[in-house]
């Protein structure tokens, strides 16, 4: 018997909007949005997702000030998504020279005034429309809301419990000690400044920490080490944690990070516009049976499109039958306090095709 | 090549002569760095030295003092990799020296300290700090030059710089210290104070000057009487 907290606080990595959605992206969200869902109907569950924690990185703002300088003039809200995902892929393979001080201003109005750059909010235009149409709860993707601390009071925090090695009087960076669990120094912010993706994390969930209140940190598992340090860390103030480590989707053989491209023809966009005979409801279903029920999570196998129609294949069949009936323990537990979204959609990959109860519909469609 | 650059060349390799054919490779100490001040390194790294056994301290002169510096937290360390000897403030922490690999598992889970700006008692007024120990009426004067020194450099320069004078009995415990900090340690009393007939009372920090890499600079200059039972 799982026991479950009070309340469910879902905190998935946030993507930084300089590239379409792809494979991977979309088992992040899919699994997310499952688990978000199912989770509901047991316990008190809410999704945090701050755009700040994406746009307060170097890595997003050198892409904003480089499209700024490359292209001043370029009128952003009709580019394509993958015109614009292939500038990422350019600027990292390019990697202009920009100093920390050119960053400055990008994370003062972002800080300041929520801004986000015309190409990324077109990005995120574009991503919301998708999203809806897969009827994936906007989690807040142009919010404007202030993060739940600032900088200094989660350093403030941090150096408290002596979590910080804080060199910046010297000129040098701030590093979290995780030496105590075993775990390496890691940066929290640069000699030159800038934090990075760590700290908007601490600033938001620090202050969010309460008695029967679980975090779930839902992160891709290349960042594995960061992720077991958060955990740590937030246990340190009284937290609950939970942790849910997703790999990394393969296209043609290669698990590499979007902004190194290879990502033509599998975008969300893309998928979404493969011509077939799907009604709406059997594409959300189906897309939710391939990315969260055949990709366990730790699954290595390559994003497969023909298993994808044949999930939308098998959502049209169930959707054909009439509503099934909801038994108690369809949604099954996961030992860390969340409905398990993978056991709950493999149940749908049973022999017979059974139709969905209305619980259920909520959940997928 | 100017007389100065000449007598800092004949220093710098007078000090290799000294360590002779016999270099320790491979062998080292590491200095874990929460934070550091004069105040707290110089007495540290003293009694670092004065605490080694005579093998350590022969194979650590040979090896030139080799030391790294690392960011860590000397207490979160503490449990699994006890150090040789804490700062009295507990910000810094000596480990060693011996064969590297014996700190190869600590040294991976920590980063290399980084102070690229100055450091922050710049230009303040000469510090004076008494080393624990019985009195010894010594007096060790240790000019240390500031301009473009980053607090990384500072903080290797300070550190060699007291090893060695310590390893060669040109201080120790009960001594008094007096660090002053100057732009740069070039004038007429340096100038006297390399000449090799005085090199067995002074303790010179000689190394390339990161400003001109062709050049060599006076990091660090300590002097003092030489100290009873150590003949110079």
């Amino acid at each position: 018997m799982t026991a479950y907290p009070d309340e469910l606080v879902v905190a998935p990595v946030t993507i930084t909007p300089t590239k379409p959605l792809t494979p991977t992206h979309l088992k992040g969200l899919l699994w997310t949005d499952v688990l978000v869902k199912a989770s509901r109907q047991r316990i008190s569950t809410r999704l945090v997702w701050n755009p700040r924690m994406a746009h307060l990185t170097t890595q997003t703002t050198a892409f904003w000030r480089h499209l700024d300088v490359a292209e001043p003039e370029t009128d952003w809200s009709r580019e394509s998504e993958a015109a614009i995902g292939l500038r990422y892929v350019a600027f990292h393979q390019g990697r202009p020279a920009m100093t920390a001080r050119e960053l400055d201003p990008y994370f003062e109005r972002v800080e300041s005034r929520a801004w986000i750059h015309p190409a990324s909010r077109r990005l995120l235009e574009l991503w919301r429309a998708q999203m809806a149409h897969l009827h994936v709860t906007d989690p807040g993707l142009t919010t404007a809301r202030p993060l739940a601390s600032d900088a200094g009071t989660a350093l403030a925090l941090l150096h408290e419990r002596r979590l910080l090695v804080d060199h910046r009087r010297f000129g040098g960076p701030v590093l979290v000690d995780g030496t105590r669990w075993g775990l390496p120094v890691r940066q929290l912010i640069g000699a030159d400044g800038h934090a990075n993706y760590l700290l908007p994390i601490l600033r938001e969930l620090l202050p969010a920490i309460r008695p029967g209140r679980r975090f779930l940190l839902v992160h891709d598992n290349g960042l594995h080490a960061d992720y077991l340090l958060l955990d740590r860390v937030l246990t340190v103030f009284g937290a609950s944690v939970a942790r849910l480590a997703l790999s990394r989707v393969q296209v043609a053989g290669k698990a590499q990070s979007s902004k190194l491209g290879g990502w033509g023809g599998v975008t969300l966009g893309d998928l979404a516009a493969t011509p077939g005979s799907a009604d709406v409801a059997a594409y959300r279903l189906g897309m939710r049976l391939y990315f969260v029920g055949l990709l366990d999570r730790v699954s290595a196998q390559d994003f497969r499109l023909d298993l994808l129609r044949r999930c939308v294949g098998r959502a049209a069949r169930i959707l054909a039958q009439e509503p099934g009936e909801f038994k108690p323990g369809t949604v099954p537990d996961h030992p860390g306090g969340y409905a398990d979204p993978h056991r709950l959609t493999v149940s749908l990959l049973g022999r017979r095709v059974r139709g969905l109860p209305p619980e259920l519909r909520e959940i997928f469609l | 090549m100017t007389d100065f650059q000449e007598l800092l060349v004949a220093g710098a390799l007078a000090r290799v002569e000294a360590v002779g054919d016999q270099a320790g490779g491979g062998f080292g100490a590491s200095v874990v760095v929460e934070d550091y001040t004069p105040q707290q390194l110089v007495p540290g790294v003293v009694a670092f030295v004065q605490a080694l056994s005579e093998p350590d301290a022969g194979t650590w002169t040979r090896a030139f003092t080799r030391t790294a510096f690392l960011a860590g937290n000397p207490s979160s360390l503490a449990g699994r990799f006890p150090s040789a000897l804490r700062s009295a403030d507990g910000k810094l922490a000596w480990y060693g020296p011996g064969p590297d690999g014996e700190r190869r598992t600590m040294s991976r889970m920590l980063r290399t300290f980084e102070g690229p700006g100055p450091v922050p008692w710049c230009g303040a007024p000469p510090i004076v700090v008494r080393l624990p120990g019985a009195a010894t009426g010594v007096q060790v004067r240790a000019e240390i030059a500031t301009d473009g020194v980053s607090a990384a450099a500072y903080l290797v320069h300070v550190h060699h710089a007291f090893a060695e004078a310590a390893l060669r009995g040109l201080v120790g415990p009960g001594d008094t210290v007096r660090i002053e900090h100057h732009g740069e340690l070039a004038g007429r009393r340096h100038h006297a104070l390399l000449d090799p007939m005085v090199a067995h009372g002074v303790q010179p920090r000689i190394s390339q000057d990161t400003r001109d890499p062709s050049r060599l600079r006076l990091y660090a200059m300590l002097t003092s009487k030489c100290r009873r039972g150590h003949p110079c």
